[in-house]
């Protein structure tokens, strides 16, 4: 690195000042240098002012100190040689796609001749796979079709560097992968130096030269900065048996773990739970448990040739079929598939709220028709209600199940798992307060107060950056041990699925989508998260998931994205 | 139902708080003075006092425009009195108030004394407990207004929400409803009038009712007025309730008065809070109307009486209301503002 650096960060720092009046400090000091034909990677967590510091690079803001230096220059406000994609796309909806890159195009080279223009725009448009949707509005394509308008837009400036702003967070994890892939072209093909932010550190590895990691809020500075000497083109699955991806993996996630030690969770409560059963969950009489007994342990819940049929103006549309699955009580199972492939659709029929076309889903010897207590849902989003608190929340489902305990009793069940959760300090606190982190874990505390039969999670950390992702990973590890309960759980990540599973159960491609392979997960309990990055098993477990997502790495997704 | 949403647009709760505080960050020059509790105490003073400065710069533009060009108008009653006269007037209808206020007091007093003697002649039959009858002055009408305006807006929310959440909650009630609603809501409180006025006499025939004829004809103008705004906007609150919170609310379980109250109505509220914003302001506007013509002493009244009266003092008198009209009706929407953040706490996420 003899040569003089493209951009240079030196100390710089933000602070922004609240409406009463307290000045909070976002960045404290950065120092980065990035050289020529880089790809680096800023690797940090919400609220970590990842995007304060992209928008100063990209000129939108000013820095209250420090300098941000472009080949040496002070850069002066926003400029055609630092092209930015947003995360949130900021496209002109009544523009179409080519009108939106044109006007790039148009604002940075008023120099060339228009057929010039023109011939750029359609490069730029053909670069990104949209050669077909040119005429198209923004309001006609799906996220990813939308995010590449807005990379074409960026490169149409013909920057020097393009900032990426987490581009993909807002995508679905199959999307995300095609355009991982697609930004991957990109960079070669242009081979301009690129700066992504991003919270996914499989991201950050699979695309970046260098990462740097920002440590969390407040007063971010750049931390350990880790050099990705993985040789390219790097393919998923072939990363995943490269044994220096695994040591790097390893390194940053610890790094991240460690940057993270403040907030742990899972402290020991200091209320015992009280021994009262639901209701309904009270054991029949001796007679009748010793005829049942034999039969619930083993096949405690069936899917027997469940078929889903939706009716569409186009006729009926066949989503799931011919789904079997017999779980043990106790089981953990997690139901992973590219997006669009029904899993969902499984999830809701096992709660009872999505009827069922044909076949059964029968639970501990009685057949699920209605929503209850006894069949547990926590959702992506944490579906809290927003004007009580968490307690209040997790009160209300405790009351329709145990509405012959105590009083005391009650508060007791309550407070017993919103300190599993890591929420012993926060349970006055509204849920309008609090962060999506936090919500989630009430949700999680609101299921497992309902001592359900059943738990079913439909994609619980998918609204989640990952660092709080695996934080509520290790919750629900915790709370599943103490209370065994027969869980299913849909996940697009590959890692969660492992980790927390006694059985993968992959799902083919819709419409007719049905279970594709089961994969059993051999690991011994209970699972640590950094024992496990260690472990051959886990990534051979993870090879085996990847290969069967990559298999069906097509179908309505493929052509949409 | 897309029709009967429209009026969303206008009746969005949400505000918008998230802006970066660089505006009402203190200017530069105070920022890079010594750094001391005074100076930040003083530079915000004069941040604040900024936000004034460009409406105290438009009422006074008003004014001033008012004062040069209301003498060039010239009409039956003289010229159109300018600022200075309407103040006048201001203050005359304050002496006129408390000049009442002093012979009510005197009134009593004599009564009582006069009772008093009686009692002390030994002829208790003399006594006599009469009310002071004197005609209602200007913050007497004010009274009645509000009075009218309260009892309207009460009974039109009364019968708004529970039939909003009916709507919001069954497509097929909705679908009853709606066209009955969009026809309706058009409809000017003069209309109204005649057949509420005819319905009401033919009900209240005693000779001394508990309320007055008038003030119950223009409350229901009012309430047949003011009803649609919170109807329609509670309608929209209890269908657009998260779908996530009803399937929580189906695993629960709960039955209809729990999920009544316990998730449909504190998620509707931040838009039933916006439609009796939207109701009180239309409730005020056509209560000026329905008191003109249905003679309940008010302000609407007030300014009748004014324009019939015809007296050099009229026309200043008459612009003395409006003025306070518009006054009342901004502090009666800012008020309901205040209510409307108050029930929109809690409910963003």
């Amino acid at each position: 690195m003899n040569t003089q650096p493209i951009l240079s960060l030196r100390g710089v720092r933000k602070s922004y000042t609240g409406k009463s009046g307290g000045v909070s400090e976002v960045l404290a000091g950065i120092d980065l240098d990035v050289s020529e034909g880089e790809f680096v990677a800023i690797l940090g967590f919400s609220g970590a002012g990842k995007t304060t510091l992209i928008s100063a690079i990209a000129g939108l803001l000013e820095p209250d100190a420090g300098e941000i230096l472009l080949k040496g220059e002070p850069i002066d406000g926003p400029g055609k040689d630092r092209g930015l994609v947003f995360q949130s796309y900021s496209l002109f909806p009544w523009l179409t796609v080519e009108a939106n890159v044109a006007l790039a195009v148009d604002a940075g080279h008023k120099d060339m001749g228009r057929a010039e223009r023109a011939a750029l725009v359609k490069q730029k448009v053909a670069l990104v796979g949209l050669g077909h949707a040119a005429e198209r509005k923004p309001a006609q394509l799906s996220g990813g079709m939308r995010q590449r308008v807005a990379v074409a837009r960026a490169l149409a400036m013909e920057p020097e560097i393009l900032l990426l702003d987490e581009p993909l967070s807002a995508l679905d994890a199959l999307t995300r992968a095609k355009l991982q892939n697609e930004i991957e072209r990109i960079r070669k093909e242009e081979k301009r130096t690129i700066i992504l932010v991003t919270n996914d550190v499989d991201e950050a590895l699979l695309l970046a030269d260098r990462v740097a990691v920002l440590t969390p809020a407040p007063a971010a500075r750049i931390g350990r900065t880790f050099d990705v000497a993985i040789p390219r083109p790097r393919g998923r699955e072939a990363m995943n048996d490269d044994v220096g991806f695994q040591h790097l993996r390893k390194q940053i996630v610890d790094y991240l773990g460690q940057l993270n030690a403040g907030t742990s969770s899972g402290a020991d409560s200091a209320v015992p739970l009280p021994n009262v059963a639901p209701l309904d969950l009270a054991p029949p009489p001796q007679a009748y448990r010793d005829a049942a007994r034999s039969a619930v342990e083993s096949r405690y819940l069936e899917f027997y040739k469940l078929r889903k049929v939706y009716p569409t103006p186009s006729g009926p549309l066949t989503v799931v079929e011919d789904f079997n699955l017999l779980m043990d009580r106790g089981e953990f199972v997690s139901l992973i598939g590219h997006s669009g492939c029904g899993k969902s659709t499984v999830l809701t029929m096992a709660a009872g709220l999505n009827s069922i076309s044909s076949g059964g889903i029968v639970l501990d010897n009685r057949e699920i028709d209605i929503a209850g207590p006894d069949k547990a849902v926590v959702f992506q989003a944490p579906s809290l209600m927003p004007w009580l608190t968490a307690r209040q929340n997790v009160a209300l489902g405790v009351e329709r199940v145990y509405p012959h305990a105590a009083r005391a009793e009650r508060r007791d069940i309550v407070d017993y798992y919103l300190e599993r959760v890591g929420l012993g300090d926060a349970k006055d606190k509204l849920a309008a307060e609090m962060s999506n982190g936090m919500r989630q874990r009430v949700g999680i505390a609101r299921a497992f107060a309902l001592s359900p039969r059943l738990l079913l999670l439909d994609e619980p950390f998918g609204m989640l950056d990952s660092l709080t992702r695996w934080d509520l990973q290790d919750v629900l590890v915790e709370v599943w041990n103490r209370t065994k309960v027969t869980a299913i759980m849909v996940t697009h990540d590959v890692d969660e699925a492992i980790l927390l599973a006694d059985r993968v159960v992959m799902m083919t491609n819709g419409p007719n989508a049905t279970i594709g392979k089961v994969l059993k997960v051999d690991l011994p309990r209970p699972r640590d998260r950094k024992a496990l990055l260690e472990d051959p098993k886990f990534y051979q477990y993870r090879q085996e998931v990847l290969h069967f997502l990559a298999e069906y790495d097509h179908g309505p997704a493929a052509k949409a994205a | 139902m897309a029709t009967l949403y429209a009026e969303l647009e206008d009746a969005e709760p949400m505000q918008d708080d998230t802006a970066p505080a660089a505006q009402t960050a203190p200017p530069p020059a105070l920022a890079d003075a010594p750094a001391g509790p005074r100076s930040t105490i003083l530079g915000r003073i004069v941040a604040h006092a900024r936000e004034y400065v460009w409406p105290l710069i438009g009422i006074a533009a008003f004014i001033g425009l008012w004062a040069v060009l209301a003498p060039q108008v010239q009409t039956s009653l003289g010229s159109l009195p300018g600022p200075v006269e309407v103040a006048g007037q201001g203050v005359s209808l304050y002496e006129e108030w408390s000049a009442a206020k002093t012979s009510e007091a005197e009134f009593y007093a004599q009564q009582e004394a006069s009772n008093a003697a009686a009692i002390a002649a030994g002829n208790p039959e003399a006594v006599r407990e009469f009310n002071y009858s004197g005609p209602p002055t200007f913050p007497d009408q004010v009274l009645t207004s509000l009075e009218t305006v309260a009892l309207g807006f009460g009974l039109a929310t009364l019968l708004a929400v529970p039939i909003g959440l009916v709507c919001g909650l069954s497509r097929r009630i909705n679908a009853a409803i709606n066209p009955l609603v969009q026809i309706m809501k058009p409809v000017s409180p003069l209309a109204w009038l005649p057949i509420v006025t005819m319905v009401i006499s033919a009900m209240i025939t005693s000779p001394d009712p508990v309320l007055p004829k008038a003030f119950v004809i223009s409350a229901l103008v009012v309430m047949l007025c003011s009803l649609w705004p919170t109807l329609i906007n509670t309608a929209i609150g209890a269908a657009s309730i998260d779908k996530d919170l009803l399937n929580v609310g189906r695993v629960l379980r709960l039955g209809w008065f729990a999920k009544l109250t316990r998730l449909i109505l504190p998620s509707a509220l931040p838009y039933i809070f916006t439609g009796m914003r939207l109701s009180l302001g239309v409730g005020w506007m056509v209560l000026i109307a329905a008191e003109m013509l249905a003679q309940n002493p008010g302000l609407g009244k007030f300014v009748w009486d004014e324009f019939q009266n015809g007296s050099s003092q009229s026309l200043a008198r008459i612009m003395f209301a409006v003025i306070v009209i518009g006054f009342i009706g901004f502090g009666l929407d800012r008020a309901m503002m205040a209510l409307q953040s108050l029930a929109n706490r809690n409910h963003t996420i």
